[in-house]
């Protein structure tokens, strides 16, 4: 077993950074600097009833959300909206456990079984498991799922935490019990590239991981199927009767702010945001490659068609792995520096999931920090 | 799946050619749109601007239990309960939710986790408000179980007895029922204990509180409810499930919140301004109608009200329900009998009681509730109508 210490005293700013979860504070800058372009008012009388539009099936989709979405995915061409339903949640959060319920509703057989491909996101775990319904159960990695019967994969792509581009593992082409919920928080160009326009049963989407309002609680579901829409709005009028209007009218500002500027390069979120993490993932990768101690996953270019050109990927996590055997994430909170543990994501010790959506200063001291920690053989421990 | 799906006639409908209109009535659920006038008569004041870097973190406060809850926001639910006597504050925990319907389930989720056995009993003395069944079974958690009526539990083990007061949907006070001696829990939803309601008798004090926005002001599309927790192992787990459940709640709202609640508790001293004064003439004015029409006829009942002093306003006053528990003197199915009628309510039944019973939203609009009273009316005699 190796430890990582630091090799020499860190000048900069001691304080602990917290790059476990992916709080979007990165884009802040950009927001700032378009000014009253995005302000939202809101008078006292304003969306005071439950209901937005009752001719809608997502009775409590606000209808300028629901337009400025379809505008967007329209703009950007990653997903395709039409014949399917929109359904708005308190974030992809509350939509994925919506999903999973209402699959499970429908499901022939119970408990449907929950699979994700290692590594996954952390939070599926829990998202599956706190409340212990009998409805479903999580049962781990896809890739080594056998069970018969009813069952959800959980497809994430970009991945989270480690940014490839997934497609489904388990594959039962003729089972009706088969479903597959795709996960495309990070399907956006500053990202990666986007080579398709989407087109799966049901597709998640999150306002937080696009423009960085993750305070705003906002995510939609695109969802062919009438059946499981429905149950998916069903359970999030039981779990909190909707979703915020506040929150909808602010999204659907800025996002269409987003579709109306994504073609103009000088005012685009997206050219902004690419070259944000293009620049980041550079300093990144020079840091890791000085230190020969640390792994980053390497990602094909391939052709953009929103860009209009072959572009490389630059995931919203870092994949940081060692080389050597060690407990990745322990060193780095020796290092006053809080990333997600492998072990946590399906993975191993050896590789932890860092934010890199955080602000520019507490980046660059990951940096500082990153860099400084060098391989030592410890003498005691063999 | 009740209430929610039906539709919802709109206002420009209400009047047509100068007599009342034809259209489906929808009193099913408590959407609050009553109050709307008086927030349109403010005008200006309580505007909220957001600019596009505002709120965008998930964080709001890391240093609190609560880390997604505004700190201005915790600070006006303070002011206000304050202001109103109705609630202790003092010693608590505030947990924010996308509503109280998602702090129920956070405390379901809390009590239940702490216990050592489960699933936990969860009960509520009938008649009680239909949604508390969807809420504690919909997921089929084995966390707890829905278990029914308080009054008539008698299984051994942990329980949580859910106790609404002012109770929806019959409006009266309510202490819990459950005699149990070990390992019960209460989850105290005082939604509508607030003056334009009821009268403000004791600074209420119990271990988990819940209010909600909707039923305060009328904004019920904003989502935000509020639980006051005394526990801080509740108060964490609590905050552990809506983490969960949705990592947390629109900062846009509880924005709009703290802004609303400000003016409440501001005003609230002066006659002329003060919201519940306002409110508390509404209820009282829709009731005295509502009562009348009763009245007038054989056919139907309401619950009476004892009067009681109310702290706030400083004297005698009643209670006059969101909801009105309008009952059928002859064993009727009295929401099919109103449904022909185009009024839209929830049946007795779903409330753990039974068909000659509705739960009739008095929150609806000015013109909704004049349809409502003249379609009521016309309802003399049952036994001219077919059962």
């Amino acid at each position: 077993m190796v430890k990582l210490e630091n090799s020499k005293n860190i000048a900069m700013s001691d304080s602990i950074i917290n790059l476990d979860h992916g709080d979007p504070t990165a884009y802040e800058d950009f927001w700032r600097k378009t000014g009253d372009r995005c302000t939202v008012t809101i008078r006292a009388w304003d969306l005071m009833s439950y209901f937005s539009d009752v001719n809608y099936l997502c009775w409590f989709l606000e209808r300028e959300l629901a337009e400025a979405i379809k505008e967007l995915h329209g703009a950007v061409g990653n997903a395709a909206t039409e014949d399917r339903y929109i359904v708005v949640g308190t974030g992809s959060t509350q939509l994925c456990q919506a999903a999973v319920h209402a699959l499970s509703s429908l499901a022939g057989t119970q408990p449907v079984s929950v699979v994700a491909a290692a590594p996954y996101y952390s939070t599926y775990v829990e998202e599956t498991t706190y409340v212990r319904s009998g409805m479903y159960k999580w049962e781990g990695d896809a890739w080594r799922f056998d069970k018969k019967g009813s069952y959800i994969e959980l497809v994430t792509s970009p991945n989270n935490p480690d940014g490839t581009i997934r497609e489904t593992v388990v594959n039962r082409p003729d089972d009706d019990e088969a479903k597959v919920i795709h996960d495309y928080a990070y399907y956006w160009p500053h990202y990666t590239p986007i080579t398709r326009r989407q087109d799966n049963d049901i597709m998640l989407f999150t306002f937080s991981k696009i423009t960085g309002h993750a305070g705003s609680r906002i995510g939609w579901a695109l969802v062919k199927d009438k059946e499981v829409a429905k149950k998916m709005v069903e359970y999030i009028i039981v779990n909190s009767i909707g979703v915020s209007k506040e929150s909808q009218i602010r999204a659907a500002k800025i996002l269409k702010v987003l579709a109306e500027t994504c073609k103009s390069e000088t005012e685009s979120f997206f050219e902004y945001g690419r070259e944000m993490m293009k620049n980041r993932w550079e300093k990144l990768r020079e840091v890791v490659k000085e230190s020969d101690v640390f792994t980053l996953p390497k990602y094909p270019e391939a052709y953009c068609n929103f860009f209009g050109k072959s572009l490389e990927s630059y995931p919203a996590f870092a994949w940081i792995g060692t080389k050597e055997e060690t407990d990745l994430v322990s060193d780095l909170r020796r290092q006053k520096v809080m990333s997600r543990a492998g072990e946590r994501c399906g993975s191993d010790k050896k590789h932890v999931r860092v934010s890199m959506l955080s602000r520019e200063d507490v980046f660059n001291v990951f940096l500082e920090r990153l860099a400084n920690m060098k391989l030592n053989k410890s003498i005691d421990e063999h | 799946m009740v209430g929610f799906g039906n539709s919802k006639n709109s206002d420009s409908d209400t009047y047509k050619n100068g007599s009342l209109s034809d259209a489906v009535i929808n009193l099913d659920q408590g959407d609050p749109t009553a109050f709307q006038e008086y927030w349109m008569k403010i005008k200006d004041r309580c505007t909220v601007v957001i600019r596009g870097w505002d709120l965008m973190s998930y964080f709001s406060d890391t240093t609190n239990v609560c880390w997604f809850l505004e700190p201005e926001l915790a600070k006006a639910i303070k002011a206000l309960h304050g202001a109103i006597g109705n609630a202790a504050t003092e010693e608590r925990y505030i947990v924010v939710g996308t509503g109280s319907s998602q702090l129920c389930q956070a405390a379901l989720f809390a009590l239940s986790s702490v216990s050592e056995v489960k699933p936990v009993s969860v009960v509520a003395a009938v008649p009680y408000y239909s949604t508390y069944v969807e809420e504690a079974s919909y997921v089929q958690s084995k966390l707890y179980e829905w278990e029914g009526d308080a009054r008539t539990f008698h299984k051994k083990g942990p329980y949580i007895e859910m106790v609404t007061s002012p109770n929806n949907p019959d409006g009266t006070i309510r202490e819990p029922v459950v005699n149990g001696t070990e390992g019960g829990k209460v989850i105290h939803d005082l939604a509508y204990y607030w003056p334009h309601y009821t009268p403000i008798t004791r600074r209420h004090d119990h271990d988990l509180m819940l209010f909600t926005f909707s039923k305060i002001s009328g904004h019920a599309g904003s989502r935000i409810g509020w639980a006051l927790v005394k526990d801080v192992e509740v108060a964490k787990k609590m905050v552990q499930y809506l983490t969960i459940s949705s990592i947390g709640v629109s900062k846009e709202s509880q924005t709009r919140a703290t802004t609303i609640l400000n003016e409440l508790t501001k005003t609230c001293r002066t006659k002329s301004e003060s919201f519940f004064e306002y409110g508390h003439e509404k209820m009282k004015s829709r009731w005295e109608r509502l009562r009348e029409v009763v009245e007038s006829g054989d056919t139907f009942t309401l619950p009476n009200y004892p009067q009681a002093f109310c702290n706030f306003f400083g004297k005698t006053i009643s209670t006059s329900p969101a909801f009105a528990w309008l009952g059928c003197k002859e064993e009727r199915d009295l929401a099919s009998l109103l449904k022909e009628k185009k009024v839209l309510t929830r049946g007795g039944d779903k409330c753990g009681c039974d068909k000659k019973y509705v739960r009739v939203s008095m929150l609806c609009r000015d013109d909704d509730f004049d349809v409502f009273l003249h379609r009521l009316a016309t309802i003399k005699d049952l036994k001219c109508i077919e059962p």
